[in-house]
């Protein structure tokens, strides 16, 4: 018998039918490279099954290194509570980078800002409501101009419900000009359509808002019977416009097919010109050039602001605001910090049109890698805000996202 | 015992200390095929803790909570490339990195030389593999997995998987052909 390589990995993986095994097994007699393959594919094996004690306390290292708050959902939705904590602030710092990245941007609506408005807000009473599903329709008009957004989420995960990142990372989407059942969308309108359908039984209709661009939220919350429950909402800036409900069942491929099919829609945000960086910061090393392993000391020596740590630098990000201040071009680097080198770098340049931050999260490990590199945002507004006598800098973003740049105490 | 789904939607509603019985539950497994691949203590204690930093801190992307276990292979996965493309060598091969190696304390010398020797003479094999086939051909000869649950971890098609899988193995017959001319 000639060497036979299907055979021989048939007699591996245990699939050679017995005739053939004794045919086979002749031939083994006098073939070294049968026998040598074998032999590799039986040490796999016993590679498998030798066992290592763990030499590590994984357990404490990731008490370590995590938030160990991290899920307590309050957290998510009050952020104004780690403004009250100064000692919190870091954390602060790396969640609204988190979430900047996670929520793709409306985590802190812009009327929001760090209001204490949430605690007493007229939304949530309304919300606790047992008939939860209906009441959220029903309240959901009337969320308009409000801080309805992070209320909105709040009573969703109080609920149960999740929020699926493929929508909601995606942040924006547009929707189409038209719902006509008829060219290569025609599964979305098809979606949108029935979705608006439904929407319209709830009070609340978007067809005026076809071609605009929205936000996209869905939630799901597990059933029995390994059911899911969907919500998905369609939002703008201040309200809600559209909300309908969607029962899954556990067929993945359905699923999976409506969130392609929205996520199609999505909007580059960032396509359009912003302007270049001025090629007078010679001296300044170009985000995307920055080594993997930007450490605290690298920052500092390179005059980066360095968020919530002590020498921070901040007279350079003074020194940038007061340049914006005056009409004269500028830029800021800025490095937060969260665990140890991953730090998120910001980048603020301003150009004489406006300032637009440049943000490069590569380091951070647990930003997964479909949202890697480096992204673009125009900077619509730099706030001041005493609180505790802390004074907070953040930047408003074109995506309605705040980021925290800098603070210090009252002086 | 604890399903992982409960385990997970524990954590997620903020019940933190369910993550360790979640760690307690794989950190072997991991450990193991970690250290399978690298030999080498240090590299895998890093890579283990960062896998479960990772898992913590991404758990809510976990769409099917059912699924714990392939995906925290695939992070254990990418954690390995993310490592080693940071030290731009992903199999050592150098005599010295196997020093350190712990074994079983009722090992005899003899036999940990052994396990060594075997180990290493299987990674120097596979190392003709690309990234992908080894990846595959180590999830399915060395943990057992089956063809969907490779898919599922490598993110790729089953019948991309079983082609990956079968170029390694005639890549791998190949080796020991031309070895024998």
């Amino acid at each position: 018998m000639k060497c036979n390589m299907n055979m021989l990995f048939d007699y591996i993986d245990g699939n050679l039918a017995d005739e053939n095994t004794e045919k086979f097994e002749t031939h083994l007699e006098s073939c070294e490279v049968c026998r040598e393959t074998i032999r590799t594919f039986k040490l796999m094996e016993t590679v498998g099954e030798q066992e290592y004690g763990v030499t590590v306390d994984v357990v404490q290292s990731v008490k370590n290194y995590t938030d160990k708050n991290m899920y307590d959902r309050k957290k998510y939705v009050f952020i104004n509570k780690y403004m009250s904590n100064r000692k919190s602030f870091i954390k602060y710092a790396s969640l609204t980078v988190i979430a900047l990245t996670i929520v793709g941007g409306i985590i802190i609506n812009n009327n929001h800002g760090f209001k204490d408005s949430v605690k007493d807000g007229v939304i949530i009473d309304a919300f606790k409501n047992k008939d939860f599903d209906k009441e959220l329709a029903d309240n959901a008009k009337s969320i308009v101009n409000t801080s309805y957004y992070n209320d909105f989420v709040k009573v969703l995960q109080e609920k149960g419900y999740q929020i699926v990142e493929g929508s909601f990372a995606g942040g924006p989407i547009q929707l189409p000009q038209n719902l006509d059942r008829e060219g290569k969308n025609i599964d979305v309108a098809n979606i949108l359509n029935n979705g608006n359908k439904s929407s319209i039984s709830s009070g609340l209709d978007f067809s005026g808002y076809l071609g605009k661009k929205v936000m996209l939220l869905t939630c799901i919350k597990e059933e029995p019977n390994n059911n899911r429950k969907e919500v998905i909402c369609i939002l703008t800036k201040d309200r809600i416009i559209g909300f309908w409900e969607e029962q899954i069942l556990n067929d993945n491929k359905k699923e999976l097919y409506s969130y392609t099919l929205l996520r199609d829609l999505k909007v580059d945000d960032f396509k359009d010109g912003l302007g270049n960086i001025s090629s007078q910061d010679t001296d300044f090393i170009k985000i995307d050039n920055l080594p993997q392993f930007y450490t605290v000391e690298m920052a500092r020596s390179n005059g980066d602001v360095l968020l919530g740590l002590s020498d921070n630098n901040n007279d350079r990000f003074h020194k940038f605001l007061n340049d914006y201040e005056n009409k004269v071009n500028s830029r800021v680097r800025i490095a937060i910090y969260h665990i140890k080198n991953d730090a998120t770098i910001v980048d603020l340049i301003y150009d004489g049109d406006g300032i637009k931050a440049i943000i490069n999260e590569t380091r951070d490990p647990s930003i997964s890698k479909e949202i890697y590199g480096t992204k673009e945002y125009k900077v619509l507004n730099i706030n001041k805000k005493n609180k505790n006598n802390t004074i907070f800098y953040t930047a408003t973003l074109e995506n309605n996202t705040e980021l925290i740049l800098a603070y210090e105490n009252e002086k | 015992m604890l399903t992982d789904v409960l385990l997970v939607t524990k954590v997620l509603n903020g019940e933190r200390d369910y993550f360790d019985i979640l760690i307690k539950k794989y950190e072997r497994v991991i450990y193991n095929y970690i250290f399978n691949i690298t030999l080498n203590k240090e590299d895998s204690e890093d890579i283990v803790q960062e896998v479960f930093i990772r898992a913590y801190k991404s758990l809510y992307k976990l769409e099917n909570k059912a699924n714990f276990y392939s995906w925290i292979f695939k992070i254990t996965i990418n954690t390995m490339n993310t490592h080693f493309n940071r030290k731009k060598q992903y199999i050592p091969l150098e005599d010295n990195l196997l020093i350190d190696v712990s074994c079983d304390i009722n090992d005899t010398p003899e036999e940990i030389f052994k396990i060594k020797e075997e180990n290493k003479q299987l990674l120097q094999k596979l190392s003709v593999l690309n990234q992908d086939q080894r990846n595959a051909i180590i999830l399915k000869y060395v943990q057992g997995f089956s063809y969907k649950e490779i898919a599922e971890i490598l993110q790729i098609k089953e019948e991309t998987v079983k082609i990956k899988i079968n170029r390694g193995k005639k890549k791998l017959y190949d080796l020991n052909k031309n070895k024998a001319k």
